[in-house]
């Protein structure tokens, strides 16, 4: 027990019982729900979902007690962490998916918990008003506590993934000030300040003129940027400007990141203007939005607004059908989902710091190309970026292209022409959950076996920037490599 | 010497001007001269053809021959430093394929019923500088197999059009520097800066040496391809004319269904296995040819290029054949076979009968024509007169994504990048890397810019990664049964043009022939003196 203990693997009963806590509570959550909002016949299997839900917690916060003689995190032992978490959470909401019964195969209740846990968003249900109300919400909830889980990560408060955080983009904060000087209140502080946002989203599509449950779900949906909706159109269903604006609002949030938020909430306005990635997103949106809205595209303002927030927050909810609109648009829509949101936000994609990195880095290799002997460092934000931390910068886009690459040949979706086929790998890896045209998978094709399990594994390595992924199989085989019996030499003697 | 006042007054700008205009002119002039005789050969075919364009030929053969000699007598040999001999490299590019234009301007090749003068001008550039930078892509709706009454091209036009493509594949400054003893070690810079890919390969100590080995055995493996096509069944016009286009992997054929005019398995057989030889490095045939006979499979950027080709048979030919898009295996594998080499290798060549033939990749299912896309991003081998962005590069990327998880995983670890055995140094990895951002840069400036000009989604993006890794058909309306004519208008064929250019020199050369006048403008400046 101790040799399978050792090492890293020794540190993973405790993200594997917190990610079973919070599956248990979601789980749980949406199942009263369901008690509450769907009929009769599906109070046995509410009843069943709760069950689940509890029972997860429990072993959950059992696991969360098995200490580890070995307490040192390597880089690698974080991600792995954060990887067990995922899983853990994954399997409540699976096992919960397959206790409904509401879902077809077993690869459909696959590909629908790891795109509402990756906040992808992508669905293979036609019409989701068909489904009941706690799945409805299981499928919004799912995204928003993980992409509490991300925002922990990515903003350095959970302990223990602050090693892995190092090879995420968000690193260039390091120096400035953080959320909080101590774990406890960091946590606190981006939880209001998410909770803070979904409520406030809640509150807006309210007033807009949703009905409670769509307001809560699409904020939760939005806050997220998960992009899981509740009507096949999605908000399209509702033809409300007022509504579109609000999303797109929301989605621009969303894809915002959360630090410079705090910074404005605190009056922080010199950092706020500061920050070369929250310009670049600014000047994106609107770049994105004059395109789109002025190019012929037939999009009207709210629609427009609401096709770019949220394919560089990479939302994925719609209000329009944008393949009506002109191939210009297209073309921007597609290029905004690869880009994707800010760091330091719940949004997925390459992220804007890595863009900003990359061009700055570009404009330096030109100016050494022109004056050889010049020696210059890449600064963001007033602060020197490390040659080491670039070098990380520029192999990620490469892994993520490679990633990309191997999507488009792997999924495999007959049915599908070229265009649609980048796109839907674009949108997996971004994790948009939306393909160019601005429909939903589901309104094209029946996806085969082997496309949802694909695109599962696509959408999970986008959503934890490939490298935990990678990692953690590759330390997992390593793993097995240990429990192989080995020789001994001189065995003999 | 007089000098201009602005010289008289800052001498630095004094001499970095001049050295600057007198390499550039002076290298610009050769290339121009080196083009004359191929010209004059045109004007001949075209003479004996009974063509009416022999004059224009000739005419244009004389301004390339005195403009030429008056660039290249009336100056001498000035700085030679990196960013010059890059500029000068550059300029006579896109000297040349400008220039290139004048036969089809002057035989009005690209007449056509509704089209403006400055448009059927943008054409014959278009033309022109997808024949020298042997990308292949066409806007000739009259070429002779059409037959009617429109076949106003006549042999000499058709010839100097595959003629383009064959300077082009070598390079016409690498044909200079065989004549230019003075340049002595620098010669080497030169070489880089045309020749593909991330370093240029050294056969000789002496660079100017180096560039002769590569001509004869371009010449004799264009000969050896010509030989060839006529064994498989070609007459020897068109033998002469396609193995001219194969050797420099340019594409341009002269029928509008390319190979696949000639319905023939034996021509097939030919064309790929001189595709895949043009777009392997040439220094390797050499050393084939005089040193080791197992130089090929010793060089692991050649393993990978073949495995690549392989593989990207294999896998479209059972696509394509389980797909039900063939009648069956043997079909798919000739269809995917010779496809894949045309794009590996950057040819462009066509083996479809029609449009809705097997051979028309267009009409295949989304995953063949990934897979095709990545053929075009990555492309044929360094060295070799293929585009695309090389397969060392790719290698590089591989390597650079596995050491950035061994640091991710380690942080303190040091792990060099290798290939195939070898450190590669840590200046070339930086290089490939900016090379390959940039290239991003511009495949995705290059499609919201095609976009905008009116460019259709999937052609558009085929049609940017076609231009700047000189491949040739693209995808959508501008498939290989297709001319960019009806898939892009006007501008957005400049756009392409002008990438098909930034694609063959790789980027390097084009940026710093354009920062090199604005550097030398900045210095003629008038400054502001403090005291």
């Amino acid at each position: 027990m101790n040799n399978l203990l050792k090492g890293t693997a020794g540190l993973l009963p405790l993200p594997f019982g917190l990610g079973l806590v919070a599956g248990g509570i979601t789980v749980t959550t949406s199942s009263v729900v369901g008690l509450v909002a769907d009929d009769d016949s599906f109070a046995t299997v509410r009843l069943f979902e709760t069950a689940l839900g509890l029972v997860s917690i429990i072993i959950g916060l059992a696991l969360c007690k098995v200490q580890s003689t070995d307490l040192r995190v390597s880089r690698a032992g974080a991600m792995s962490m954060f990887v067990a978490g995922w899983v853990a959470f994954n399997t409540v909401a699976i096992a919960s998916f397959l206790l409904s019964g509401e879902l077809g195969s077993f690869a459909d209740v696959i590909f629908e918990a790891v795109s509402a846990s990756t906040t992808t968003g992508f669905t293979t249900v036609d019409d989701p008003q068909q489904l009941s109300f706690a799945l409805r919400f299981l499928r919004v909830a799912m995204p928003w506590v993980t992409g509490l889980g991300v925002l922990l990560v990515s903003l350095g408060v959970l302990p223990a993934a602050v090693a892995g955080a190092e090879l995420l983009p968000e690193r260039p904060l390091r120096g400035r000030s953080k959320i909080a000087t101590t774990s406890m209140d960091a946590f606190k502080n981006t939880l209001g300040l998410y909770g803070l946002l979904t409520f406030a989203l809640v509150i807006g599509y309210a007033f807009a003129g949703m009905g409670f449950f769509d307001a809560l779900t699409y904020a939760l949906s939005t806050a997220s940027t998960g992009g899981m909706s509740n009507h096949a159109e999605s908000l399209g269903h509702f033809n409300n400007e007022a509504i579109e604006w609000v999303a797109a609002a929301g989605m621009a949030a969303a894809g915002g990141n959360l630090l410079v938020v705090w910074w404005a909430i605190k009056g922080r306005f010199g950092s706020v203007f500061k920050s070369t990635e929250l310009r670049l997103y600014i000047s994106l949106i609107l770049v994105g939005f004059i395109a789109v809205r002025f190019s012929g595209s037939g999009l009207s303002s709210s629609d427009s607004a609401v096709a770019v927030t949220s394919m560089l927050s990479t939302t994925g909810l719609r209000s329009a059908n944008w393949a009506a609109g002109s191939q210009f648009a297209q073309a921007i829509l597609l290029v905004a989902a690869g880009i994707g949101a800010m760091s330091g936000s719940v949004g997925s994609g390459f992220r804007q710091a890595r863009v900003a990195r990359i061009a700055l880095e570009v404009r330096r290799s030109l100016q050494n190309l022109l004056t050889p002997t010049r020696t210059s460092i890449v600064r963001i934000d007033g602060v020197a970026v490390e040659e080491r931390s670039l070098e990380l910068t520029y192999g990620y886009l490469w892994m993520h292209a490679f990633t990309l690459a191997g999507m488009s040949v792997l999924l495999f979706v007959p049915a599908f022409d070229l265009l649609a086929t980048l796109s839907f790998a674009l949108g997996i890896v971004s994790n948009v959950g939306v393909l160019v045209d601005g429909d939903e998978i589901a309104q094209h094709v029946e996806l085969s076996g082997w496309s949802k399990l694909v695109a599962s594994f696509g959408m999970l390595l986008g959503r934890l920037s490939i490298y935990p992924v990678l990692l953690t199989i590759g330390g997992f085989f390593r793993w097995l490599n240990r429990l192989k019996p080995h020789k001994v030499i001189g065995a003999q003697a | 010497m007089l000098l201009h006042r602005s010289e008289q007054k800052n001498p630095a700008f004094a001499t970095g001007s001049r050295r600057w205009h007198a390499t550039v002119t002076h290298i610009a002039g050769l290339a121009l001269l080196s083009i004359s005789p191929g010209l004059v050969i045109s004007a001949i075919v075209e003479l004996v053809g009974g063509g009416d364009a022999a004059g224009m030929l000739a005419i244009t053969a004389v301004i390339f021959a005195v403009l030429g000699a008056a660039m290249w007598r009336g100056t001498q040999l000035g700085d030679l430093t990196l960013r010059t001999v890059f500029a000068a490299v550059g300029w006579s590019w896109l000297l040349v394929s400008v220039l290139g234009a004048l036969p089809f301007v002057l035989a009005r090749t690209f007449q056509r019923e509704g089209a403006s003068r400055w448009v059927e001008l943008g054409d014959a550039v278009f033309e022109s500088v997808s024949g020298y930078t042997c990308t292949g892509s066409t806007v000739l709706t009259t070429l002779p197999d059409l037959g009617g009454d429109d076949t106003q091209v006549g042999r000499g036009i058709l010839f100097y059009r595959q003629l383009t493509q064959w300077y082009g594949g070598m390079g016409f400054v690498q044909l200079v520097i065989t004549v230019l003893p003075t340049l002595g070690s620098k010669a080497i810079g030169f070489m880089g800066a045309e020749s593909p890919g991330p370093t240029a390969d050294r056969l000789s100590p002496h660079a100017a040496d180096t560039a002769k080995i590569l001509w004869k055995l371009y010449v004799g493996g264009t000969a050896a391809m010509a030989v060839a096509f006529t064994a498989a069944g070609m007459n020897w016009w068109d033998a002469i004319t396609h193995s001219l286009t194969t050797a420099a992997t340019g594409g341009f054929s002269t029928y509008n269904d390319s190979i696949g005019e000639f319905d023939s398995l034996p021509i097939e057989i030919v064309a790929q296995i001189a595709m895949l030889f043009g777009g392997t490095n040439w220094a390797l045939h050499y050393l084939f040819l005089t040193k080791r006979r197992t130089v090929h499979k010793e060089d692991h950027e050649f393993r990978a290029y073949i495995a690549m080709y392989v593989a990207a048979t294999l896998a479209i030919s059972l696509i394509l054949s389980t797909g039900g898009e063939v009648d069956n295996f043997g079909t798919a594998l000739r269809t995917a076979s010779f496809n894949v080499a045309s794009m590996a290798s950057s040819t462009g060549f066509g083996n479809a009968q029609g449009a809705g033939s097997p051979g028309d990749f267009v009409l295949w299912s989304a995953t063949p024509l990934v897979i095709m896309l990545l053929l075009m991003v990555i492309g044929g081998m360094s060295g070799s007169t293929a585009g695309g962005t090389k397969v060392i590069r790719t290698r590089v990327l591989i390597a650079i994504s596995h050491r950035t998880l061994a640091v991710a995983r380690q942080p303190r670890v040091i792990v060099p990048v290798k290939l195939g055995g070898d450190v590669v140094k840590e200046r070339v990895v930086h290089r490939v890397s900016f090379f390959m951002m940039a290239y991003v840069a511009l495949v995705v400036g290059g499609f919201l810019l095609v976009t905008a000009l009116g460019g259709e989604l999937e052609a558009s993006l085929a049609g940017v990664v076609g231009s700047l890794g000189n491949m040739g058909p693209a995808f959508g309306a501008a498939g290989p049964t297709a001319t960019f004519l009806d898939a892009f208008p006007a501008p957005a064929r400049m756009v392409l043009a002008l990438l098909m250019l930034i694609g063959r020199l790789e980027l390097f050369a084009v940026l710093l022939m354009f920062a090199l006048p604005r550097q030398v403008a900045r210095r003629a400046k008038p400054h502001k003196h403090t005291f």
